[in-house]
């Protein structure tokens, strides 16, 4: 099969469309007066970056982690203790106070949980499939207990954030202009990822993937390469985690639950698993299907299951392939 | 001989291997020279894939060494092992099967120039990948072939594709590992003069079951029979040993 620029070109439109319509459409949402749909597209636009996160792992790197609630728990965490102890006034631990500035939490759970999934990777990734699974899954199980049973921060109850945390002096209350804030990182995310994917370490990466004997007989290691795509990937869907507390006011141990990990998963299953903006479409039907089916009933579920099964069963690629074809390789 | 031992490429010292109370390699020793090939024939499950396993580092011996010029590789990974100058075929075919047949190759030459954690610039796009890529590829005869999936290639194509992959590490010898296996006889004779031109500047260890390859390509051929290495001697030799023919070529 050659591979034609047309598709490739296919793709990229489709892509830029569908970005441009969930743009439009919080502008839209907000100067109806609709906060609350601006609110439901920011949730879409984090789940996406959560999503894409983990798609450099999982739909790249082919490790299929089921712990990557513990990232997206953590950074949801660090945003909401250190909006705590900013608003109260005290110090987190050994004199350093909190912040209310995002830049500077956003630094913090980039470096908090690059070490995480650098310990983690270290250890889950001298194993494969289902052991690298249940591995992933020990790790996050074992934060989620941790979270639960700390009171300090809510326990099981959570924590809340009374007020949003601050990007310099832009007025995050607002709808808009927090859905900008989450669209901007969304883009950027996307494009990072997109740099990544294309460079050489991606092409070693997808090797590593498809045929990791391969890569090892052409003399590149395959750990070193998974263990630092692994890194990339936990940093992005804790730095979605971060949006997400701030989006809501509030953080619970539910956003380290297995049941988040696997949401994540299926984003990526419903949109296309390896494609750019698979986790864009899948956050996006999860989010309809959560806001409107479960407005019906509580359990929207049920529909969710179905959605996945014909997916899974009848378009392997997600839906990506349905709209633009099948993923191509030069 | 003693003045070539000094020079060998590389040397394999009394390698054993056993799987409980099965000894697949029995104190294996063997040499490859500079200009030469140097064949491994035996019959099925002889060890002759286990041993090349030991040498590319898949398979950890009980005991024994490795050298690849005057360094020891027993103790090093695969990985380290390509870069250190091995480069091989499997028996059976391991690509990108994902990937065209010059992303295959463009991935063996990016892995030589060592600079695998590059996260910016584009590969598609990348020209000191592409022309060295395409350049192997044409000494292959396989560029007509270069933008065709490696799943879509004929088997045929796939051994060469493999062959072309190891060639892009510019290797110091190479494993092949029953490279004609499925080749149509043209195919096979295209590989043998290739081969044949190329162990002039790379020393080849070639395990393969096509006696006529074997007896055009050979300079030296050993015979492994249960693990062991029961003869070695040129292709003359091997034919004419009584030993050789009761325990395999007779059998055959």
């Amino acid at each position: 099969m050659i591979s034609t620029p047309r598709i490739m070109t296919r793709e990229k439109i489709i892509n830029t469309g569908l970005l441009c319509l969930l743009c439009c459409a919080a502008i839209a949402a907000y100067f109806l007066d609709q906060g609350y749909y601006v609110n439901l597209i920011s949730r879409i636009v984090v789940f996406a970056i959560a999503g894409i996160g983990l798609n450099l792992a999982l739909g790249f790197g082919g490790m299929v982690s089921l712990g990557h609630a513990a990232f997206f728990g953590i950074g949801g965490y660090i945003a909401g203790i250190s909006s705590q102890h900013f608003l109260d006034n005290t110090d987190v631990l050994l004199g350093l106070s909190g912040t209310n500035q995002m830049l500077t939490i956003w630094l913090i759970t980039i470096i908090v949980n690059a070490v995480l999934a650098l310990l983690i990777g270290l250890i889950s990734l001298r194993t494969t499939g289902i052991y690298f699974i249940m591995i992933t899954l020990a790790f996050a199980q074992m934060i989620y207990y941790f979270a639960i049973s700390w009171p300090s921060y809510g326990g099981e109850d959570g924590l809340l954030i009374s007020e949003r945390n601050q990007l310099f002096t832009i007025a995050t209350d607002n709808e808009l202009f927090f859905f900008l804030i989450c669209f901007s990182l969304l883009i950027f995310f996307l494009w990072i990822s997109s740099r990544i994917i294309h460079s050489r370490f991606g092409a070693a990466l997808e090797v590593a993937r498809m045929n990791h004997v391969r890569l090892a007989t052409v003399g590149i290691n395959p750990f070193p390469i998974k263990l630092v795509a692994f890194i990339f990937s936990a940093v992005i869907t804790a730095l979605a985690g971060a949006l997400f507390a701030d989006l809501n006011r509030f953080v619970s141990p539910d956003m380290l639950s297995w049941q988040m990990s696997g949401e994540i998963i299926i984003f990526i299953l419903l949109g296309g698993l390896g494609r750019l903006l698979g986790p864009v479409i899948g956050a996006t039907i999860f989010v309809l299907l959560e806001t409107f089916i479960g407005g019906y009933t509580e359990h929207w579920k049920l529909f969710l299951g179905l959605f996945l099964l014909a997916t899974v069963l009848f378009a392997k690629g997600g839906l990506m392939q349905i709209i633009a074809g099948k993923k191509q390789h030069e | 001989m003693n003045k070539r031992a000094n020079t060998a490429v590389l040397q394999i010292k009394s390698l054993n291997k056993s799987y409980g109370a099965l000894s697949v390699t029995d104190d294996v020793s063997c040499e490859l020279y500079p200009g030469e090939i140097h064949t491994l024939i035996g019959p099925n499950g002889a060890g002759k894939s286990t041993l090349i396993g030991q040498i590319a580092g898949w398979i950890k011996p009980d005991s024994g060494a490795i050298y690849l010029g005057n360094e020891d590789i027993s103790k090093m990974s695969v990985a380290k092992r390509s870069r250190m100058g091995l480069g091989r075929s499997f028996q059976v075919s391991s690509l990108a099967m994902e990937l065209s047949a010059r992303r295959n190759v463009m991935l063996a030459v990016q892995a030589r120039q060592g600079s695998s954690f590059r996260f910016w610039k584009a590969v598609d796009t990348d020209q000191s990948l592409i022309v060295e890529a395409d350049e192997i590829l044409k000494k292959l005869h396989i560029d007509d072939y270069k933008h065709v999936v490696a799943a879509e290639l004929s088997h045929g194509k796939r051994r060469e594709l493999e062959v072309a992959c190891a060639m892009a590490l510019k290797p110091k010898v190479l494993l092949l590992d029953e490279p004609m296996a499925g080749l149509d006889p043209s195919s096979t004779q295209g590989l043998v003069e290739f081969l044949l031109k190329l162990k002039e500047t790379i020393p080849i260890l070639l395990i393969e079951h096509d006696m006529d390859a074997v007896f055009k390509l050979s300079d030296r051929i050993s015979v492994l029979v249960y693990g062991k290495l029961i003869f070695s001697g040129s292709p003359e030799e091997i034919k004419n040993s009584s030993d050789v023919k009761s325990a395999y070529l007779g059998e055959d």
